[in-house]
């Protein structure tokens, strides 16, 4: 009997970890959105560092990063409770993942602040690269494996950055493309039409 | 029937909840060790630094803080494995904890690798950029481990390094009391309170 029961109880646990499993599969699916969101938001925003740079119009950069920073945080909030609702949790790996790009946001910011303080002597690309990575190599433990690709990417990106900084535009446009757009546009296309 | 097998399972859950609350508890009396163990290596460094400045032999100063690292790491893997002796358990929450510090140490590497070969980096900005990549360790270890005194850290390390930024001549004595205030102290209560 006890060893019915042991059994009975290993199975009930085995299908709650099988649901948990395909609700975070979900969550990292609608997630997509959110990394394509934040991909085409720095795109325009590198676009538009160039173009006033090129019109010496130094005061728009900041104010065009601040607008494009406060649109990623208020749409992103809006895909953050869009899944929420279609998933119907918030997982503690998700949670963790949330708090990791909470606090690199955090520190994106700070290096604004230094780079204004230093007048522009603090590598800001770089930086922003060596930060974006942490949260990669986070998230390629907590969630998917494959952004462990993306993290190591960003660190040589910083490196390439910091020795070369009249490419770091070019660079930096590269590597989103690579760890956002292309792998966010596969999913899409492979998730379209399909009940996730 | 169905009803005692119930009240048994909610039983072993409790039971099961407890221990792991338990475990908890050991897993954060620890990282005190963790804690006390880099806080005062890293003062030492900082002493170092500071002599070895004034004594204008630079070259030095990265000799001494790689020997220092190589004892944190070194020491660092010894807690974990008598840790592991004792608990006989590696959680979830201390996996990502070592995964965190594993990167933000990768981050610290690149920043002073940045000071030695990038045009663009003033090396004076080498603590400010340091103290960011501590808060966002800690930011996210306060928010594993839910303990209160950690949480106040990382807000004090990244003020930290907006001081240290303005302020570069005196960055190495800010960043020996941010270790003083949110490393060694902590560390110390917990150890006292045991």
């Amino acid at each position: 009997m006890d060893k019915i029961d042991a059994e009975r109880s290993l199975g009930e646990i085995r299908k709650h970890l099988r649901e948990t499993e395909e609700e975070l599969r979900k969550t990292g699916i609608y997630a997509i959105d959110i990394q394509l969101l934040w991909g085409f938001l720095v795109l325009l925003g590198l676009g538009m560092t160039v173009l006033f740079d090129k019109l010496a119009w130094y005061k728009l950069i900041w104010i065009g990063w601040i607008c494009i920073m406060f649109s990623g945080w208020l749409f992103g909030y809006r895909i953050s409770k869009r899944i929420s609702e279609a998933t119907g949790f918030t997982s503690f790996a998700g949670r963790i993942v949330k708090a990791v790009w909470l606090g690199i946001t955090i520190c994106l910011t700070l290096n604004m602040i230094i780079g204004w303080f230093s007048r522009g002597r603090a590598f800001s690309l770089a930086s922003i690269a060596m930060f974006v990575g942490i949260g990669f190599f986070v998230e390629a433990f907590v969630s998917w494996k494959e952004f462990l690709i993306a993290a190591v990417l960003y660190w040589l990106g910083a490196i390439i950055v910091g020795l070369y900084p009249k490419i770091s535009i070019f660079v930096f446009v590269f590597l989103i493309f690579v760890t956002m757009i292309i792998p966010g546009i596969i999913v899409k296309i492979r998730f379209r039409g399909k009940e996730i | 029937m169905e009803r005692s097998e119930a009240k048994k399972s909610i039983e072993d859950i409790k039971k099961m909840l407890k221990e792991t609350k338990e475990e908890a508890k050991l897993a954060r009396r620890n990282y005190v060790d963790y804690q006390l163990l880099w806080g005062i290596l890293v003062l030492v460094g900082i002493g170092l630094n500071i002599l070895f400045l004034n004594l204008r032999v630079f070259t030095w100063i990265t000799i001494g803080w790689f020997l220092l690292m190589g004892i944190g790491i070194f020491l660092s893997y010894r807690i974990g494995k008598r840790q592991f002796r004792e608990t006989g358990i590696t959680t979830f929450v201390s996996k990502v904890i070592v995964k965190i510090w594993l990167s933000t140490g990768i981050g610290m590497m690149l920043v002073v690798l940045f000071a030695y070969v990038s045009p663009a980096f003033n090396p004076a900005l080498i603590p400010a950029f340091l103290a960011i990549l501590v808060g966002i360790a800690l930011f996210v270890e306060s928010f594993l481990c839910s303990w209160i005194l950690l949480s106040f850290a990382a807000p004090l390390w990244w003020v930290g390094a907006i001081v240290m930024a303005v302020y570069p001549e005196n960055s190495l004595y800010f960043y020996a009391g941010l270790i003083v205030l949110t490393y060694i102290i902590p560390a110390i209560l917990v150890k006292v309170k045991g």
